[in-house]
């Protein structure tokens, strides 16, 4: 009897074993590389602790140990998030003002490549954010990011004078994620970096409020896949339909995620709603997220027929990858109207022969006089 | 196994509680530029069995607190089953508390919100569901630093996917995504860290 009840068990197991195995093997890249990383940090297996340092002007956050062992296009590498807060004993108004990632090795000191870097996201928490402040209509506007470095813009400051406001023992958010477009073979670790840099409160600082704006473009939503057709020349065939999927008030199905084929090509994309200016503000940065084979993107008034700014990506020539991106910084800033239509212009060359995937966001810093207002009554009383 | 899980908890904090110390997050920046701390406070709020909820439901409590509705299509249901995972880990907590708020009284009726608490299998006492009016409803997200809004097609609500842990002085102690594994370790740490130390 026993040892009918171990054969069925053994049987059972490697049953499991097997559909486990073929569910795991139809997983796509991106979801693979989750179940890896849980295994290695859950099994102990790498050091799966984020290490937090302060200084008096900076913080920095070291991720858990990531293994690369694969080819990781952007969106799809092992990645790792913590929340966070600056010193949570205090309760000190500063200023964010530089953002840093990098990759290093796991002993923290060693800089590696920074080709292993796909995107570090800075989100806030605005229900915590905002309600100190008293302005609860801005909570749930927009998706509280508030800024984001990814690879070949990996480090800025903002304008000297311009900060983000936030409190010492307010709740922060990192979410970090490998990239390898290059190197196969043998596996091997690395963490991020990540450093915040701020400045004690001065009743000079000027805040800056961010948005998040990007490319979206139409797909079938009957036939996703399917791509652009000679009927359907317009649309574009998205990476997948659960992320990075949107529709607009027309119904439309649109894509933040897309597939370019090979050679050039030029997309638009109006960016207006997502502004969402309610009053004449000034801009004073942007940082820029591209993946390799872009080559620039523009920031457009649509209503003036201006260009404001155009981020330019260098590319490398011997492998996959962005050496550098440029971002926009301006003490001066460049005035923009809530009654102006305002675009992103995206130009791409995929030089492969195989298709590549796509994605164009700008992080804007907009002067936030409302929180002007706020934080100049709050100096008289401090 | 659930009593060996919040004991892990418990002596995990019992040996960390020295230098650990959780921010009290429930002040506003009034209109003059002071800190005005608060208290968490309930009014005109009935629970699923439609009894009062009032402030003495949550007089010595550490709670959580989230706002939800019960049809929601989106955030509601892994939010609903993050805490019930809560729920089973303090259940032998006298002194927790989870405070579940609907954001549309008008569909979640008593019954209804009896019927989706009955589906969670956890008890009343651990887990309470209240309604009150949408003002009403307003301005207890308000203290809780958060807020709510039907979306422009009217089929959904805007509201957060962070609850709020209140310790036992009814101050607002920590913000935790509920959508994010890791936000949910680290808010079962703090739970145990206020229901050891009650600081």
């Amino acid at each position: 009897m026993r040892s009918k009840i171990l054969k069925y068990s053994v049987f059972l197991f490697i049953i499991l074993l097997i559909i486990g195995g073929i569910y795991y093997l139809k997983l796509p890249n991106r979801h693979k590389a989750i179940v890896k990383t849980q295994v290695y940090h859950k099994l102990g297996l790498v050091d799966d602790s984020w290490n937090i340092k302060t200084t008096d002007s900076t913080i920095s956050l070291f991720s858990p140990t990531l293994v690369i062992d694969n080819i990781y296009k952007s969106m799809e590498g092992p990645k790792a998030m913590t929340s966070f807060q600056i010193d949570y004993t205090r309760n000190d108004l500063v200023w964010l003002t530089s953002f840093e990632t990098k990759a290093v090795s796991t002993n923290e000191i060693d800089q590696l490549s920074n080709d292993y870097v796909c995107h570090t996201n800075i989100d806030f928490y605005d229900g915590e954010h905002y309600a100190r402040w008293n302005l609860n209509n801005r909570i749930g506007e927009q998706y509280p990011r508030l800024t984001s470095m990814s690879n070949g813009i990996e480090a800025y400051k903002l304008p000297e004078g311009f900060g983000f406001p936030v409190f010492t023992n307010e709740n922060l958010f990192t979410a970090t994620q490998i990239l390898n477009h290059n190197i196969k073979g043998d596996a091997f670790t690395v963490k991020h970096k990540v450093t915040l840099g701020f400045k004690a409160h001065h009743p000079d600082m000027k805040p800056l409020m961010s948005k998040t704006v990007f490319v979206m473009l139409p797909y079938d939503s009957d036939k996703p896949f399917q791509g652009p057709t000679e009927n359907n020349p317009n649309i574009c065939l998205p990476v997948e339909t659960k992320n990075h999927s949107y529709v607009d008030d027309e119904g439309h199905h649109l894509s933040g995620h897309w597939v370019i084929f090979k050679g050039k090509e030029t997309y638009t994309s109006d960016i207006t709603k997502q502004l969402q200016l309610k009053d004449s503000t000034t801009m004073h940065q942007i940082a820029v997220h591209l993946h390799p084979f872009a080559e620039e993107l523009q920031f457009r008034d649509k209503t003036k027929d201006t260009t404001l700014f155009i981020s330019k990506a260098d590319n490398y020539q011997d492998k996959i990858g962005l050496k550098k991106v440029t971002y926009f910084s301006s003490e001066d800033g460049i005035m923009l109207y809530p009654n102006h239509q305002y675009e992103l212009v995206l130009k791409t060359n995929n030089t492969t022969g195989v298709n590549q995937d796509m994605m164009a966001s700008m992080f804007v810093f907009l002067y936030d006089k409302e929180m002007d207002d706020k934080i100049k009554s709050y100096n008289s009383n401090q | 196994m659930k009593f060996l899980k919040i004991l892990i908890l418990i002596f995990f904090f019992g040996c960390n509680s020295d230098s650990k110390q959780l921010p009290i997050l429930s002040y506003k920046i009034d209109d003059k530029g002071n800190s005005a701390p608060y208290k968490i406070t309930y009014i005109t709020f009935k629970n699923q069995l439609g009894e009062n909820f009032s402030t003495d439901n949550i007089k010595d409590k550490v709670f959580l607190a989230n706002f939800f509705f019960t049809s929601c299509p989106s955030i509601c249901p892994p939010m609903r089953n993050k805490l019930i995972d809560i729920a089973d880990t303090f259940q032998s907590e006298d002194n927790f508390l989870i405070v579940s708020h609907t954001i549309d009284p008008e569909n979640d009726t008593v019954e209804v919100l009896k019927n989706y608490s009955e589906a969670t299998g956890i008890s009343i006492d651990k887990w309470q569901f209240i309604r009150s009016s949408v003002e009403h409803t307003r301005l207890q997200a308000g203290l809780f630093m958060t807020n709510f809004k039907p979306n422009e097609e009217g089929t959904d609500f805007y509201h957060s996917s962070y609850a709020a842990l209140v310790d036992t002085d009814q101050q607002i102690r920590g913000f935790y995504n509920l959508l994010v594994d890791e936000e949910i370790e680290r808010l079962k740490e703090d739970i145990a860290f206020l229901l050891k130390t009650n600081s």
